[in-house]
């Protein structure tokens, strides 16, 4: 494939970027949650796109980007430091101690008046405010799957996760049914075990959960 | 009880000092300010006296949080800035090099209408290409580079190359189309 002419892509660069900056963006904007999907690249990759799309059309949701970007590697960088290896985004496997201090840290003004949050023990995926209706714990791995729960009131849009035994991610979706199918059940592999649970979408409050579900493939 | 905030804050701040450096350091580079990045350490340090402060033995906790919880509450903060910012309608996180480089303020009149035109083609020529090219151009023409596109869009460099010059090849072809020759004045 011909590789493009540096000048002329230098060019291209200047005319599209300086377009972009002078404020010919378009609205409805991205919302700050699904550019940081992008960043943290949570959720679909159609939406992602979609999103990436208009980020990259938009001088203001461009600026959005690019700070979340920077807040992003700045903690990937502090992890590092630390010797932590594990980038899993901030929900997921926290203690809700330290979860439910982002939701109760709304603003100054709550933490001025003194009214401090208690804290819980409970993990996340152990509550059941989003029910699971199946897979089984056991399914074969030369069909599709389909992942199905309850609907929870006023839930619009449910991230399906199915995690490995090291909590990392081996399949997402995000639906605004109460199902999702993965249609090619090899990327997940036989006779290994797995855990499954679905949460709910929301403007950075803190979602809805279902329990965990194990999951395990029958050779194929 | 909540330990009080002022016997509290040495903690905090040994524990942010570290962090808080790293951010400076990154968001520099992306070109932010400091006056954005001391809002999202104070959003920040406020979280964790919050949701700490209420805690048996506070310093202990503070000083033994992981990086991580750090990172994903920062990422939490930013993202409510954010929202803040759009609520009152007030740009405070403007960068560095925000202006637009070069083109009118450079340019007398003419030059300067022929630029834009110029500009709206190059944008007309990208949205006419395949909706699957599209992003990994436009992320391209804004200047980021195709490691950081890959790494955004967690595809492997190769898939990334190949969009991209496809892309800008549809885009080169629409253009040359509608007669835009680059080795010649504009």
């Amino acid at each position: 494939m011909e590789q493009p002419n540096v000048a002329e892509t230098e060019r291209l660069q200047k005319l599209y970027a300086g377009r972009v900056k002078s404020g010919a963006g378009s609205e409805p904007h991205a919302s700050p949650d699904a550019i940081l999907a992008v960043v943290t690249r949570e959720g679909s990759e159609d939406e992602r796109l979609g999103t990436l799309e208009h980020v990259m059309a938009c001088a203001a949701c461009h600026r959005e980007y690019q700070w979340l970007m920077a807040v992003n590697e700045a903690g990937v960088e502090a992890e590092g430091s630390a010797g932590v290896v594990s980038r899993r985004p901030w929900w997921r496997g926290a203690p809700m101690a330290m979860a439910a201090s982002l939701l109760a840290a709304v603003g100054a003004a709550v933490v001025l008046t003194g009214v401090l949050r208690t804290t819980a023990d409970r993990e996340r995926g152990a509550s059941s405010d989003i029910e699971l209706v199946g897979p089984g714990a056991r399914v074969s791995g030369s069909q599709p799957i389909t992942f199905a729960w309850h609907a929870a009131p006023g839930v619009s849009r449910y991230v399906l996760e199915v995690q490995r035994a090291d909590g990392s991610i081996a399949y997402a979706d995000t639906t605004a049914d109460t199902s999702a199918t993965l249609a090619d059940a090899s990327r997940l592999r036989p006779d290994s075990t797995y855990r499954w649970w679905v949460r709910e979408v929301t403007d950075g409050s803190e979602p809805r959960s279902s329990s965990f579900h194990d999951l395990r493939l029958t050779g194929r | 009880m909540a330990t009080a905030p002022d016997s509290l804050s040495p903690a905090l701040e040994r524990v942010l000092e570290k962090f808080a450096g790293v951010v400076r350091r990154v968001c520099w580079r992306y070109h932010f300010t400091g006056a954005e990045v001391d809002e999202l350490m104070q959003e920040v340090r406020i979280r964790l006296w919050h949701a700490h402060g209420g805690q048996e033995r506070p310093h202990e906790i503070l000083a033994a949080i992981p990086a991580s919880y750090l990172h994903r509450t920062a990422l939490s903060a930013a993202v409510d800035l954010l929202r803040r910012g759009r609520a009152r309608r007030a740009d405070r996180m403007i960068p560095i090099d925000d202006e637009p480089e070069g083109m009118a303020e450079a340019a007398g009149p003419d030059l300067a209408l022929a630029e834009s035109e110029l500009a709206l083609q190059v944008e007309r020529a990208v949205e006419s290409i395949q909706p699957s090219r599209r992003p990994v151009v436009r992320m391209h023409l804004m200047g980021h580079p195709r490691e950081e596109i890959a790494r955004v869009l967690g595809w492997s460099e190769s898939k990334t190359r190949n969009l991209l010059y496809r892309g800008l090849a549809d885009v080169r072809e629409r253009l040359l189309a509608e007669g835009v020759r680059w080795n010649s004045p504009t």
